[in-house]
């Protein structure tokens, strides 16, 4: 399978240099993206060659890395004035956030008016690239934290989707009882470990005290954090509901153990679904919302843009890059991010018509129905939810405990508000 | 008559215990590449369940996709170019100011040299913000120049190093009558000393080749081109964007690890004698 | 001699050292100076203006933990690097500087690790260790000594000794060809004439090699000295300093902190220090190494 979607994507790589040689005197721009999963990839490199064919003035030239990679060079090649014309970014604080902040990217308030974007990009991919009162991007990618499933799994044993947090545990023990790894979790890659993070905090804190420290507070003063910590990091991995060697495991690995039927459950995000629907045959995966935790809190399930488009100030031609995104607005474009590339853009796009797995129909209606909760990276620094990893991996080896790790937490994030580097209202 | 039996079973023993030795070092350090080399042309899930195992069918397209979607061929093409440009200058320069400080007395002789020693002690982590910046304002941030220029720049002190010790080996009459013949400094060190140091320059060129074509940490810090990375950063970032095959990752591993090993093996007497010239002499 | 000093009073004699020189005051130590400026100035690397700050970053150094574990993490790593490849390499020189059998192909092969560059020995030596297909469980089940596996790149102390174990890996064969290339250079009639002297082999290996080893285990140390403190791709490719900071080195935070948390005058006084470290340690050796 795998094979044919390189074979898929070498074909792409090959129609796009055709493209190259046969216009040589178009505008080129070059695209930074991190759309590398295997069913991504050429599903980028299709609509860009759609693109191309339709602008025959303007030539892509796409490199795609990982987010890791990127957050390593982005910002150095930036400052150091690379001649990059779009790049797909991270949209916290600390990534885009810093950038615009430092006057590298073009401010695209004016330039949503003019396209229009204003009435065609949701709310949310819009609001959390503003900074400043200004909007520096276009989040893509509308994802959310699920817990998948193995339905056949479920089945046989007779368990049903989880109502309520006594009820999963519940179906933990008969997990584990029945010899599965009830989580298919992996802490090796230390950003992992933000995902069930986010989670538990917007399980166990209420909207607006989150808000408050998220947005205005230098301080987790709230019992929940502790709460959210000691259940994950703790709790889980004491009574066994990961694998033995989970902290060496990588986050690959952490999906195997769900394909390979080890472990019925696992906890991550709706970027997931192309893999999944490409690596799992022998049994049917669903997925469910992490249920209720505490009663008088609603379930709030931790929504996110991927990342966001930007346009660096040291662009040549703005006004090709501007239209570039446009064209990834386009319905045409809403076709292909959803068919092909099995992810949300940021725009209404009608699924009718539109071949889609189950699982991923499932997803796409629950997202617009869930009730949307804050995924923690966009709203911190780098440097505080690198800590934040670490301290939990600290955590499952039982060399931190939950009291210093929320002190050490605080006196970065009082340190990062005091200089003005989080979001604020 | 006993006595001397005993003595040759210890003496086998001995011997027994040597090779059996050597021969465990020798599995360890083949065996990792060995296994890379197979599980290249295993599928993601072959080394999955079975890491042991030898490829059902000899699997080559991984190799292909890795060479053509990988963009080792490229990667390849950047690697060659920058080490011998790189190599080339360290050499040159190296052996000019190596004749300089072997052979001659000059004010400065001295501390110049000890200043250029503490390049070689310096980890490129010391400079490497610094640097950025550098090549940012002039322009070269993004070129070979960017890998090529600061290492050769961080090499020629030790090059330096090791062809003063050579030349301080050679006997000084030699240059005295090469004066007296009327040759210039020039000339005395194209048409007798370069001949000489032949065998420490080709020490030189072998010990930085293997050295540059391994660095990682300049190119990867200062050229984000993608067209333009060098093998390892390139292996780097292939593995980031294939972390779910490791079918592939193997290939990118092989193609990465494989061309300095067959050059080496083809090459071993001169290798092994520039490691040891090149790291004794310096 | 008078004759030499008398060409070097001829000018020109410069023009063979300024290529070099010039390629490195520019490349490598005007940047470092850069840095050392750097050092004084809290910037986050994006904007154009910096702040200064005087010695702030470097009294932070003292009170952050995660340097000073990283710090002695280097330490380990410099005391084992002594303690295995280093070993390792003299004790197979010694064995093969006997009348060995493929002396030539065995040397051939102890150097072969040594061609592959550290990132690629990282995600070599990644899969060795994984928990699921890795070779190294693998083998230590097929053997029978089950209760040795363990998850070891998740799990504190291993995790360190397994990635200093890979870095040995490619070291030893460096170690083993240069003590070799030292024991050549000893005159084989002194050891027979200890022989006849009735010294036994111990006495021998202490009179005779060790001490004509003198200048091998010198340029032996510094390397590994200096590489110790040096280490980062393997890291880099491997674990990226983690879990929780437990392979963390020097240059992996300086990285983290320079280029990831946007701290780059923190980041630049991590690493004058680094420079400090390897400079102090190395000299302090030399001249011990020499006064003896």
């Amino acid at each position: 399978m795998l094979h044919k979607s390189i074979g898929v994507q070498a074909i792409g790589i090959f129609i796009i240099s055709l493209l190259i040689c046969s216009s040589a005197s178009a505008v080129k721009i070059t695209v930074w993206d991190q759309y590398t999963a295997p069913d991504m990839s050429p599903a980028v490199d299709k609509l860009n060659a759609l693109f191309e064919k339709a602008n025959p003035d303007i030539q892509i030239e796409r490199v795609a890395m990982s987010g890791e990679d990127m957050r390593k060079v982005l910002k150095t090649a930036l400052l150091a004035g690379e001649k990059l014309d779009v790049v797909y970014t991270e949209v916290g604080p600390g990534h885009m956030g810093l950038l615009a902040r430092a006057g590298l990217l073009i401010d695209l308030t004016e330039v949503y008016e003019r396209y229009g974007w204003t009435e065609r990009v949701y709310e949310f991919p819009r609001t959390i690239a503003t900074f400043d009162g200004k909007i520096w991007g276009i989040g893509n990618e509308l994802e959310y934290l699920t817990t998948y499933y193995n339905k056949d799994v479920f089945q046989e044993l007779g368990l049903e989707i989880p109502n309520s947090y006594e009820e999963l545990i519940w179906i933990c023990e008969k997990l584990k009882s029945k010899g599965y790894i009830p989580f298919g979790f992996a802490s090796k890659d230390y950003w992992t470990s933000v995902h069930p993070f986010a989670v538990f905090v917007n399980l166990l804190i209420p909207k607006d005290e989150l808000d408050e420290i998220l947005l205005e507070k230098d301080k987790w003063d709230h019992p929940g954090l502790a709460r959210a910590l000691e259940i994950w990091s703790i709790e889980f991995p004491q009574k066994g509901y990961f694998s033995k060697d989970f902290q060496a495991l990588g986050y690959n690995d952490g999906n195997m153990l769900f394909y390979t039927e080890k472990a019925p459950m696992r906890l991550t995000g709706t970027w997931l679904l192309g893999d999944i629907m490409e690596n799992v045959k022998t049994f049917e995966p669903s997925s469910f919302l992490f249920p209720q935790i505490k009663k008088d809190i609603p379930v709030r399930v931790p929504m996110v843009c991927g990342s966001g488009y930007c346009v660096p100030k040291a662009t040549l031609y703005p006004e090709e890059c501007f239209k570039y995104l446009d064209f990834l607005l386009s319905d045409e474009a809403g076709k292909i991010w959803i068919e092909e590339a099995k992810l949300v853009p940021p725009f209404p796009v009608s699924l009718e018509g539109l071949e889609l797995a189950p699982l991923q129909k499932d997803v796409i209606r629950s997202l617009f129905e869930i009730d949307g909760g804050h995924f923690i990276d966009i709203y911190s620094t780098a440097r505080w939810w690198n800590e934040l990893c670490s301290l939990m991996q600290g955590i499952y080896a039982g060399k931190e405990t939950v009291d210093g790790t929320i002190n050490k937490l605080n006196r970065i994030w009082k340190e990062e508000r005091e200089k003005g580097l989080l979001r604020s209202r | 008559m006993k006595n001397k039996l005993s003595y040759k079973s210890s003496e086998k023993l001995v011997a027994v215990a040597k090779y059996g030795f050597l021969a465990f070092v020798t599995l360890l350090a083949l065996a990792p590449v060995v296994w890379v080399w197979i599980g290249a042309f295993k599928s993601h899930l072959q080394i999955y369940l079975n890491p042991f195992g030898f490829p059902e069918t000899f699997n080559y397209r991984n190799l292909i996709n890795a060479w053509t979607i990988g963009r080792f061929s490229v990667y390849f093409k950047n690697s060659v170019i920058m080490t011998l440009a790189t190599v080339v200058i360290v050499v040159l320069l190296s052996s000019l100011a190596g004749f300089a400080f072997g052979m001659f007395n000059f004010r400065g002789n001295k501390p110049i040299f000890y200043f250029m020693l503490i390049g070689l002690l310096m980890p490129p982590q010391a400079f490497i913000i610094g640097l950025y910046y550098l090549l940012k304002d002039i322009g070269l941030l993004n070129t070979y120049w960017a890998f090529i220029l600061p290492s050769a720049g961080a090499n020629v002190c030790f090059g330096t190093f090791m062809m003063r010790a050579y030349f301080k080996s050679l006997p000084r009459e030699l240059l005295d009558s090469a004066y007296l013949d009327g040759c210039s400094k020039l000339q005395s060190f194209i048409y007798i000393m370069a001949p000489l140091a032949k065998p420490a320059m080709i020490a030189l060129f072998i010990f930085q080749t293997v050295w540059n074509w391994k660095d990682f940490f300049l190119a990867f810090m200062l050229i984000h081109k993608e067209s333009l990375r060098p093998i390892t950063v390139g292996l780097i970032f292939f593995k980031g964007r294939y972390t779910s095959d490791f079918g592939l990752i193997l290939s990118g591993v092989t193609i990465a690890t494989f061309p300095l090993i067959v050059v080496y093996l083809v090459m071993h007497k001169r290798f092994v004698k520039g490691v040891i010239e090149g790291a004794l002499k310096g | 001699m008078r004759r030499l000093k008398l060409l070097a009073r001829q000018s020109g004699i410069y023009c063979f050292i300024i290529p070099a020189l010039a390629l490195y005051v520019v490349f490598i130590f005007y940047p470092m100076i850069h840095t050392l400026l750097l050092s004084f100035h809290e910037w986050n690397g994006a904007t154009i203006t910096k702040k200064y700050v005087g010695f702030a970053n470097y009294v932070k150094l003292i009170y952050d933990d995660i340097f000073l574990i990283s710090l002695m993490h280097n330490v380990i790593w410099l005391m084992l690097s002594l303690a295995l490849p280093v070993s390792l390499g003299l004790l197979l020189a010694l064995l093969l500087s006997e009348k060995t059998k493929g002396r030539e192909l065995l040397t051939i092969i102890y150097y072969l690790p040594a061609m592959i560059s550290l990132v690629a020995v990282g995600i070599i030596w990644s899969l060795i260790y994984h928990p699921q297909c890795g070779i190294l469980n693998g083998v230590l089940r097929l053997i029978g000594l089950d209760f040795l596996t363990r998850p070891w790149l998740g799990q504190t102390p291993w995790v360190l000794l397994a990635l200093i174990a890979a870095g040995a890996w490619t070291y030893f064969g460096f170690c083993t060809l240069l003590f070799l290339a030292g024991l050549q250079n000893i005159d084989p009639q002194l050891y027979d004439a200890a022989k006849v002297d009735g010294a036994g082999r111990l006495q021998q290996f202490l009179h005779i090699t060790v001490p004509l080893l003198r200048n091998v285990t010198t340029l032996v140390v510094i390397w590994t000295t200096i590489g110790s403190f040096k280490v980062f791709d393997i890291v880099w490719a491997m674990t990226r300093g983690g879990p929780h900071h437990s392979t963390e080195v020097v240059t992996s935070w300086l990285y983290k902190q320079a280029f990831e948390a946007s701290r780059v005058g923190y980041g630049a006084a991590i690493s004058i220090c680094l420079l400090a470290i390897i400079l102090i340690l190395t000299l302090a050796y030399l001249s011990y190494a020499e006064r003896e």
